[in-house]
């Protein structure tokens, strides 16, 4: 690829990021037709396979499923600056956003009726958090032993205020431990 | 300091907040409380205006917590030390990632590890839907109202999503009205 091509590439990916980023509203996997859109359709980067692959990996690993999605897209298409281009410019919109509403709206915010509003908006998202719960809870929850684990992580971090990444890490190493075990007592049986 | 302090805290999210969007929100909590960088209640705002912002949530987050503690260089140290983790960990498996999508013990300890996002999210829920209202017990005891009040409310719109699944801004929408009437 010569050098020209390869500076194409990633202005493309800068603009194509840029562009999802500023519509992307709902946030997790709303963001999916978009990147279908744009990476598969339009832009023809990756498969419609390699993208359910790619939303797969980018939902079990910590961060956004987007920015997660635009650092491996960006990969695949332009190696390490390709995912450097196509991580920042995903993120740029709502950073920029958040910078200004920080700036100058703020001190609004303390008007009584925004108040109100925004009381009204938390009971929302926490009843929208309430219906991810029963979306996340078939591919998050698949043995019995996962319902303990649901329990055992709720409780640390609400009733005994433990720090998440402890939780994380102990969840883990309970989790990692039961699979391990029935994965070698069921090779032992064959 | 405090950009040292802050890149800290935000490796530390980025590299452990599995499950995203919402399940982030008690990571961000647990680091504003410890180093006392924004007021009581200013994060729970915040969370309330990213709702009709596109883009990830982690973003507004680490942004404004970034930007309240140290301004610009705050903003920019945050939500770069948050990406950073997984943008280091996805490069590796983009160039091998048949090999890490099939690779048994990697799915061991992911399938192992799934189960703590649900816990996280009913955190999620009680720091942005209860807390704000919830104060002491003595407090509910004896002003239970506001508290019934925002229950309520949870369970209708959780049944109103189960139901008609609406458009999540259409409904942050009319929760906003709701807000404005009810409280």
């Amino acid at each position: 690829m010569g050098e020209k091509m390869k500076i194409k590439r990633l202005i493309q990916l800068f603009v194509s990021f840029l562009k999802i980023g500023m519509i992307a509203f709902g946030g997790g996997y709303a963001v999916a037709p978009l990147l279908q859109k744009e990476a598969v359709e339009s832009r023809e980067w990756i498969t419609n396979e390699e993208l359910t692959d790619i939303m797969a990996i980018a939902q079990t690993l910590p961060g956004a499923i987007f920015t997660n999605s635009a650092t491996m897209i960006g990969y695949r298409v332009s190696g390490f600056f390709g995912a450097l281009v196509a991580t920042t410019s995903s993120v740029l919109p709502t950073f920029i956003i958040t910078i200004l509403v920080t700036v100058f709206f703020w001190d609004y915010t303390d008007n009584p009726i925004v108040k109100k509003a925004f009381a009204g908006v938390l009971v929302g998202v926490a009843a929208l958090i309430l219906h991810s719960i029963t979306k996340m809870w078939k591919s998050a929850v698949t043995k019995r032993f996962d319902i303990l684990l649901v329990a055992l992580s709720s409780a640390g971090l609400l009733l005994f205020k433990i720090n998440a990444v402890y939780v994380i890490l102990g969840i883990a190493a309970l989790g990692f431990s039961r699979n391990l075990t029935v994965y070698r007592s069921r090779r032992e049986k064959a | 300091m405090t950009l040292v302090q802050l890149l800290v805290s935000f490796l530390k999210i980025g590299a452990f907040s599995f499950g995203g969007g919402y399940a982030m929100i008690p990571f961000f909590e647990k680091e504003i409380a410890l180093h006392g960088w924004t007021a009581a209640g200013d994060y729970a705002k915040m969370v309330a205006i990213a709702q009709i912002f596109p883009g990830p949530f982690a973003i507004d987050s680490s942004a404004y917590i970034g930007f309240k503690v140290a301004g610009l260089p705050g903003a920019v140290v945050a939500s770069a030390a948050l990406s950073l983790p997984s943008f280091v960990a996805l490069v590796f498996i983009t160039r091998s990632y048949v090999k890490f999508k099939d690779n048994r013990y990697i799915q061991m300890l992911l399938a192992g590890v799934r189960p703590v996002v649900i816990g996280l999210l009913v955190s999620a829920v009680y720091i942005i839907g209860l807390k704000p209202v919830v104060k002491t017990w003595e407090a509910f005891l004896s002003h239970p109202l506001p508290v019934l009040k925002t229950v309520v409310l949870i369970l209708l719109g959780f049944l109103a999503m189960m139901r008609i699944k609406a458009n999540p801004i259409i409904f942050i929408i009319a929760f906003a009205v709701i807000g404005m009437v009810v409280f």
